[in-house]
């Protein structure tokens, strides 16, 4: 068992570093300027600089923070609306059809607007992420409620149980592994959001070090936050891995429904 | 005394009917107008074939599914599920995957904003005449399906109900399975009396657990035969094969076979 995870993570690992092999050697041999394209071991000299300066983790600290913040705010507000337009024909006709018009809207184009109104700093990325996140999960959650099968839905009828009762004991454990497939989707989405508004205007965060070391034509840097950043959506995608594995515990990895991904950006 | 109690009728139906308006504006009559009446503690089966309104007269027993014509009186009190409890077992287990067999068991009871605390007793009784001992904290992922329709027998049961309505719950599990949780289930309805509508296809288990017998025919469902059961209780395994037992067989298939249901 152990020894079949070995050879399955040893082919892409193997893979991964003949790529760096052949990139270092293309890179040295052919003389590349460090500033088109830095080789793989100057990408790694300034990692560990990044990680020896302080004020890196400050930046860290700051475009997380955010993310997790927005992150929260989105799936918070996706539950509710699914709530709400799955309880309520009314909301269903009038909030689901101006909520999917909405989703049209490419979110990157709001984020100048975000920052005049709300000034540089923490919000405009909270709003950002918020409105970025919410979607997918208000889709699967709506998806899952309605998910749950006649009989159970008649057996509850069969005990009298009210509607919010149907909602909390039946529908929203239901709906779970749903909810965990938008869940590594709008991870992923909240980390692109903070760094679209830092890209924009911001007083700190990796958005703001990537542009800044753009600008200085420190390339070798730029990657460094790159790999920084896609360290942090593969930490924060196997965290939800891991609280899904012990949330969802009845369905396996066979039932877990395939997050709708497609929302422009 | 006893005798007093069990010569009322515990639910009594009186010409309910049922009909359906299809898409096309048709009248689809899925049950005739059908009176009967069930007194205390009796084993009641129905058998027919698909389409003979056997489920649809289920759901309406229970009140999930609203009548069009006449009155269910449960214990004379008008409505079906108002104040009068009522157990149900479908074919499926419909266990909630989340909970473990003793809170699956439990569920009825939140549901009726009870004590929970004060069930959990009975709850451990259930679950180990039904065989499910040591199981309690199990997910019901773990269960085979015999046994997680056991569980389901049990949730049926927590709330003591005064009828316990069965719809082919043990058509989807293995011929052996089913002829052991048959006698389990006469084993728990000698001890708790409880009055029970059964639903099946299958002839010999109709015959085998009842008292008496409704046979059903379709379009439009209703019923066609009302055939009491003599055989002694407790029932046993062997009986299964016994020539009365197939006599009685012999006497549905006729009945059905004056309808049109079987060749």
């Amino acid at each position: 068992m152990i020894l079949r995870r070995l050879g399955d993570l040893a082919l892409p690992a193997g893979t991964f570093i003949g790529f760096l092999a052949i990139w270092e050697i293309l890179v040295r041999a052919f003389h590349v300027p460090v500033f088109i394209l830095p080789a793989p071991s100057a990408v790694v000299v300034s990692l560990w600089k990044f990680a020896l300066t302080p004020s890196s983790f400050a930046s860290l600290l700051n475009t997380l923070s955010a993310m997790i913040v927005g992150f929260v705010c989105g799936t918070f507000v996706g539950i509710v609306l699914a709530i709400l337009i799955f309880s309520s024909r009314l909301l269903s006709r009038t909030l689901h059809p101006l909520l999917l018009a909405i989703q049209t809207v490419p979110k990157v184009t709001i984020a100048p607007l975000l920052l005049v109104w709300f000034g540089i700093g923490v919000v405009p990325k909270i709003i950002l992420i918020t409105i970025i996140a919410f979607f997918p999960v208000l889709t699967n959650m709506l998806a899952g409620l309605a998910s749950v099968d006649q009989k159970r839905i008649d057996l509850f009828r069969a005990l009298g149980a009210s509607r919010w009762q149907e909602m909390t004991k039946l529908r929203l454990p239901t709906s779970l592994p749903y909810l965990f497939a938008a869940l590594e989707v709008t991870a992923i989405y909240s980390l692109i959001g903070a760094i679209i508004v830092e890209f924009v205007g911001s007083q700190g965060g990796l958005g703001t070090i990537l542009l800044k070391r753009n600008y200085d034509l420190d390339i070798a840097g730029e990657f460094a936050v790159i790999v920084v950043l896609s360290g942090l959506g593969i930490v924060l995608h196997t965290l939800i891995k891991l609280v899904e594995r012990r949330t969802v515990f009845w369905t396996g990895a066979h039932a877990s429904t395939e997050a709708r991904s497609n929302v422009p950006l | 005394m006893r005798e007093l109690v069990s010569a009322s009728p515990v639910i009594e139906l009186v010409d309910v009917g049922k009909t359906y308006v299809t898409r096309r504006g048709e009248y689809l009559e899925a049950l005739a107008r059908t009176s009967l009446s069930m007194r205390s503690g009796e084993f009641v089966t129905m058998v027919g074939p698909s389409g003979c309104g056997k489920t649809t007269l289920l759901n309406i027993v229970c009140g999930l599914t609203p009548l069009t014509s006449g009155e269910v009186r449960v214990k004379h009190t008008q409505g079906a599920a108002e104040n009068v409890e009522i157990g149900i077992v479908f074919q499926e287990p419909t266990l909630l995957l989340w909970r473990t067999v003793l809170r699956n068991v439990l569920l009825p009871i939140e549901i009726r904003k009870k004590q929970v605390g004060q069930y959990e007793a009975r709850a451990r009784d259930l679950l180990r005449t039904l065989g499910l001992e040591g199981f309690e904290d199990a997910y019901p992922h773990e269960l085979s399906g015999g046994m997680q329709q056991r569980a389901a027998i049990a949730r049926a049961l927590i709330n003591d109900p005064t009828l316990l309505l069965m719809d082919e719950p043990f058509s989807a599990l293995d011929a052996f399975t089913r002829d052991r949780l048959n006698l389990e289930l006469l084993k728990v309805w000698e001890t708790s009396k409880k009055t029970v509508l059964f639903v099946t296809h299958n002839m010999a288990e109709a015959v085998f657990l009842a008292d008496r017998v409704l046979v059903m025919a379709p379009r439009p469902g209703r019923v066609v035969a009302d055939i009491p059961i003599e055989l002694p209780r407790p029932r046993t395994a062997d009986m299964t094969t016994s020539p009365e037992l197939v006599r009685y067989i012999a006497e549905i298939r006729d009945q059905m076979k004056a309808f049109g249901v079987v060749d």
